[in-house]
């Protein structure tokens, strides 16, 4: 019996092998042909004896239903963006298609656009009004056909509940720059907004992003149920439901209030759009090559963009854009850096100038980015590219300049100087650069050394405590003057850990320990920069000032002085923006435009259809 | 055999206590919180503050794992849906106290854990049960829902794996015995060694590309699907449709996770039969003339699955802790995703929440196998 078992057996395997290679060879054959879908629909008209073929116009317009499905490979915490948790970049993602504010990012120009109202407030449509008592009061007009998915409209109550909600002190929700408006100084209609702030300042872009309507929550609850049902829509769609660990689908708003300006037709197209989530990388791609998902933001690596743009051929379209999120290469100006180096020379300029030139920028990009962007001359362009002055061009890779610096730190300092770099060791990237740094620095004759952390350590406590040398992380930048703003809080000479984010300590002061506890006392008693200096205290007077100038044309001045001087005095040096990847089956899918910021894919999902319900 | 189990438990419910303190411990040496990538804006301090009191992050570690304690082991919510509960709980004591004074020792701890695990499923299913597992701090919501909610698809995939690499690995494994260094045999070996030493994502993987990309491509037919538990019509599909849909989800993650176990099933299964087989009693056995298959099936077989249901005991408590690579793999919304998710975002109370089911899991399946080393093995005595 068991003989004639094994006897089938063999025969069996030998026929699954065979049935596989010349599986394989047929499918070889068929991968030969791709069939190239036309978007533009053709006739073909027989007349006699000749065959003449006529190529329509295509159909102005876009056909309405069907679904798209994106897939992400994080699930969101909470689908309420006030709630803990729900600044997570997948809440806004899924949120696009039923919040809206104030103001959105526009994916084309990458320039703030007013949503909800009918222009963004500013100094010269009489929007923001300084005031002689040093206040500035903010006024939004709310467009007339702005309504909610129960067609109730979108009114200045809306503005003032959403106000309320986020000011309870009862509910954890992050109360920031809400705190300065003056509560009595609010003024409501049934299609405006008006409220002062305690001081002029362009961080009023950042609120009123998402509006609460009055007329369906009840405070009480704001924060605990609406996973389950989410509150009424002013967006292009309404959400349906959430399948912990699988899916949320959102379904058509029939009562959105935008039309196609391109062809006036009501939006949005699309019936319905699922987001699903897929932990893993190669799951997401082999769920795209198959088909099973539409459109995917997939992690910006080479391989993985090689592998997507090999799918072009078949209909896939694979977006590359810079997005926000800059990483740059830092010194650390406190006492703590020598813990991690004895022989730190970081208060010398000529020892920063020195790694400056050591480094080629231009081979990171090359190796962890496969050359698909320029290095990054100026954190600037992470915000605003207009705006940015390509300040850190100066600092071309060059050996003897390199080494010419690092001999004027030596002997400066009277000291040895060395490096110790610091960055996380969870990622694939910095470790990379890590070992590139090795060469360069070798190549210049600069002692250095590599000393990576897990990145729960190197943020949770290495930054805090100001314990590394030479470190490197990222920073995101957002669309907007307030985002430029907002980012030179972290070179604040008066605001070094704990009571600020300064925590390069460039400039800063020691804070009497023994106001703080735990930690904290710590990192109080480790602030103490070993570089104050004029362009650190000009750097302090600009910043504020900056704080509280609302003219666009002042505070672009003050942005492009801020960034000079910490180009000049090398403060940090940005090394590049991360790539924001994005792929969509176009044969499928029409309408998709990538946006590399935090409005995310999915800014424009309104204006999504199904091309192969076209014609 | 009360006393035994009863004793076991108390060792377990230490045990368990001793794994919470440890991993409560490294939690809080590992660095860093839940609450650091807030920090890296730089205007989020004020609202850093709020969530620091709010979960008591400000306190010192013995203190927040004494509240973590409390909370973990009070009663939320509790109430009784009918009378079912109490009438199985009544009749599972009376039948235990028949079973102790009437059914022959080797069975009565299979018979005992039965009966409690039958009279524990219909009291749970019948009553609203809620322990204070806390808030998830990422925000992802009560944490005895969230864990729940996960529950169902672990044991899905988890019992389907353990079916599949029960119903092959073992009688592969008596078949290679039987017919040992014959080809079979060794196939089953090169297969098994194989199936051990390929990492569980390279199975996953290489199966979605095999069975889900490319034999679509093949045949043009959607047989398997790369990821998901069921697509997302599944509720407004027919009975037949649902069962199509959810074995064409179900079979690749359950296939990987099974071919690892399925080939540990196997080789235990063999040398374990391998050395009942030369054994002097088999011996006699046979000498005697019993059939063949007598000798195998009644008393070869049943010493030789003692080291195996030690290591299905072991799989059936890993799987509730839920296969977490091949979860994240196939997009399968079980706990193990879930314990991944919540290890990145030092998710203190549902890492604590998970690891305290795994722990409860592994603890009850222990007892589970020793009973059943009873069973299988008469001289095995619980005093």
């Amino acid at each position: 019996m068991g003989s004639t078992f094994e006897r089938w057996t063999l025969v069996g395997s030998v026929a699954v092998v065979l049935a596989l290679v010349g599986a394989s060879c047929s499918a070889g054959e068929q991968g030969a042909t791709t069939t190239t879908q036309t978007l533009v629909p053709a006739t073909s008209t027989t007349l006699g004896d000749v065959e003449t073929t006529t190529t329509t116009e295509p159909k102005l317009g876009h056909s309405y239903g069907g679904e798209v499905v994106v897939a992400d490979d994080q699930e969101p915490p909470t689908l309420n963006t006030y709630a803990p948790g729900g600044d997570n970049f997948i809440v806004s993602i899924i949120g696009q298609s039923y919040w809206a504010g104030v103001q959105e990012i526009d994916g084309y120009t990458l320039e703030l656009v007013p949503e909800l109202v009918t222009g963004l407030p500013t100094v010269s449509n009489g929007g923001l009004i300084v005031n002689d008592d040093g206040t500035m009061t903010v006024r939004y007009t709310i467009r007339d056909e702005a309504q909610w998915e129960d067609e109730t409209p979108v009114s200045g109550a809306d503005f003032q509940f959403t106000y309320d909600i986020i000011m309870n002190p009862d509910l954890a929700i992050d109360k920031t720059t809400y705190a300065d408006i003056v509560p009595e100084s609010i003024v409501v209609g049934p299609k405006t907004f008006e409220y002062t702030m305690t001081a002029p300042t362009v961080l009023h872009e950042l609120l009123f992003r998402w509006i609460l309507p009055a007329h369906a929550i009840d405070p009480a609850t704001f924060l605990d149920d609406w996973n389950e049902k989410m509150w009424p829509s002013a967006g292009p769609f309404v959400f349906e439901e959430w399948v912990q660990g699988e899916h949320v689908r959102v379904v058509r708003n029939d009562n959105y209030w935008k039309t196609d300006p391109e062809t006036g037709q009501e939006l949005p197209y699309l019936d319905s759009v699922l987001f699903r989530f897929i932990p893993e990388t190669e799951s997401i791609i082999n769920s795209f090559k198959a088909r099973e998902v539409d459109v995917i933001q997939p992690p910006p690596n080479s391989e993985t963009i090689n592998l997507l743009q090999a799918l072009e051929p078949e209909g896939a379209r694979v977006e590359v854009l810079s997005g926000p999120v800059w990483e740059h290469l830092n010194w650390q100006f406190g006492p703590r850096r020598f813990e991690r180096n004895e022989t730190s020379c970081n208060e010398n300029y000529n020892m920063r100038k020195a790694v400056a030139h050591t480094i080629d920028r231009s081979i990171l990009t090359e190796e962890v980015l496969a050359g698909q962007v320029e290095p990054m001359q100026s954190y600037v362009a992470a915000f605003s590219p207009a705006l940015s002055q390509d300040a850190w061009e100066q600092y071309d890779p060059d050996v003897s300049t390199a080494r010419e610096a690092y001999a004027n730190a030596v002997e400066e300092t009277g000291r040895s100087c060395s490096v110790v770099f610091s960055t996380t060791s969870n990622g694939d990237a910095r470790v990379k650069i890590a070992e590139l740094f090795v060469g360069m620095f070798e190549a210049v004759g600069i002692p250095y050394e590599n000393d990576l952390q897990d990145s729960s350590i190197f943020f949770g406590e290495w930054l805090d405590a100001g314990t590394w040398d030479m470190g490197e992380w990222a920073w995101v930048g957002s669309p907007g003057l307030s985002g430029l703003v907002g980012i030179h809080d972290i070179f604040d000479p008066e605001g070094p850990p704990p009571i600020g984010s300064n925590y390069y300590r460039w400039g800063t002061s020691e804070l009497d320990a023994s106001e703080y506890e735990g930690d904290n006392a710590i990192y109080a008693g480790s602030n103490e920069s070993s570089v104050k200096d004029v362009a650190s205290d000009r750097f302090a007077v600009v910043r504020d000032e900056m704080n509280t100038t609302v003219d666009d044309q002042e505070l672009i001045a003050l942005i492009n002085e801020a960034e000079r001087i910490l180009a000049d005095n090398l403060v940090i040096f940005p090394l590049y923006a991360r790539l924001v990847t994005a792929a969509v089956w176009a044969d499928e899918v029409g309408g998709f435009k990538h946006n590399p910021t935090s409005a995310s894919h999915t800014w424009n999902m309104e204006m999504w259809y199904r091309t192969d319900r076209e014609g | 055999m009360l006393a035994y189990i009863t004793r076991r438990l108390v060792y377990g419910m230490v045990t368990l206590l001793a794994l919470s303190v440890i991993v409560f411990s490294l939690l809080q040496m590992t660095g860093g919180g839940p609450l650091d990538r807030l920090k890296l804006n730089p205007r989020m301090g004020p609202y850093i503050q709020t969530l620091t009191e709010l979960w008591g992050l400000d306190q010192p570690a013995w203190k927040q794992y004494m509240t973590w304690l409390k909370n973990y082991t009070s009663i939320q919510e509790f109430g009784l849906q009918n009378v079912l509960p109490v009438l199985v709980t009544v009749l599972a004591v009376g039948a235990t106290v028949l079973l102790v004074k009437l059914v022959k020792a080797q069975w009565k701890g299979l018979a005992l854990v039965g009966i409690w695990a039958i009279t524990l499923f219909i009291a749970i299913s019948n009553t609203t049960i809620r322990f204070n597992w806390g808030t998830s701090f990422s925000g992802s919501g009560d944490v005895w829902d969230l864990v729940f909610s996960r529950a169902g698809a672990t044991f899905r995939l988890g019992l389907t794996a353990l079916f599949l690499a029960l119903i092959i690995g073992v009688p592969l494994g008596i078949y290679q015995a039987v017919r040992q260094y014959s080809f079979f045999d060794q196939l089953g070996t090169i297969g098994a060694f194989m199936a051990f030493s390929t990492p569980i994502f390279i199975i996953g993987i290489a199966l979605q590309i095999l069975l889900a990309l490319y034999l679509e491509r093949w045949t043009g037919v959607k047989l398997f699907y790369v990821t998901g538990m069921n697509d997302p019509g599944y509720s407004d599909m027919s009975m037949i449709g649902k069962l199509v849909d959810t074995l064409q989800h179900l079979i690749l993650p359950a296939v990987s996770i099974a071919l690892i176990s399925l080939a540990g099933y196997a080789r235990f299964q063999r040398a374990s039969m391998l050395e009942v087989l030369h054994s002097d009693y088999l011996r006699t056995a046979k000498a005697k003339g019993l059939p063949r298959r007598k000798v195998i099936v009644k008393h070869a077989l049943r010493n030789a699955m003692i080291p195996v249901v030690t290591l299905v005991s072991l799989d059936i408590a890993f799987m509730i802790g839920g296969a977490i690579i091949t979860e994240s793999i196939f997009g399968w919304p079980g706990i193990g995703r879930l314990y991944i998710k919540a290890i990145t975002e030092i998710d203190y109370p549902l890492v604590m929440a998970i690891v305290m089911v795994i722990g409860l899991g592994l603890i009850i399946m222990n007892i589970v196998a020793d009973i059943l080393y009873g069973v299988l093995d008469p001289r095995v005595r619980y005093d």
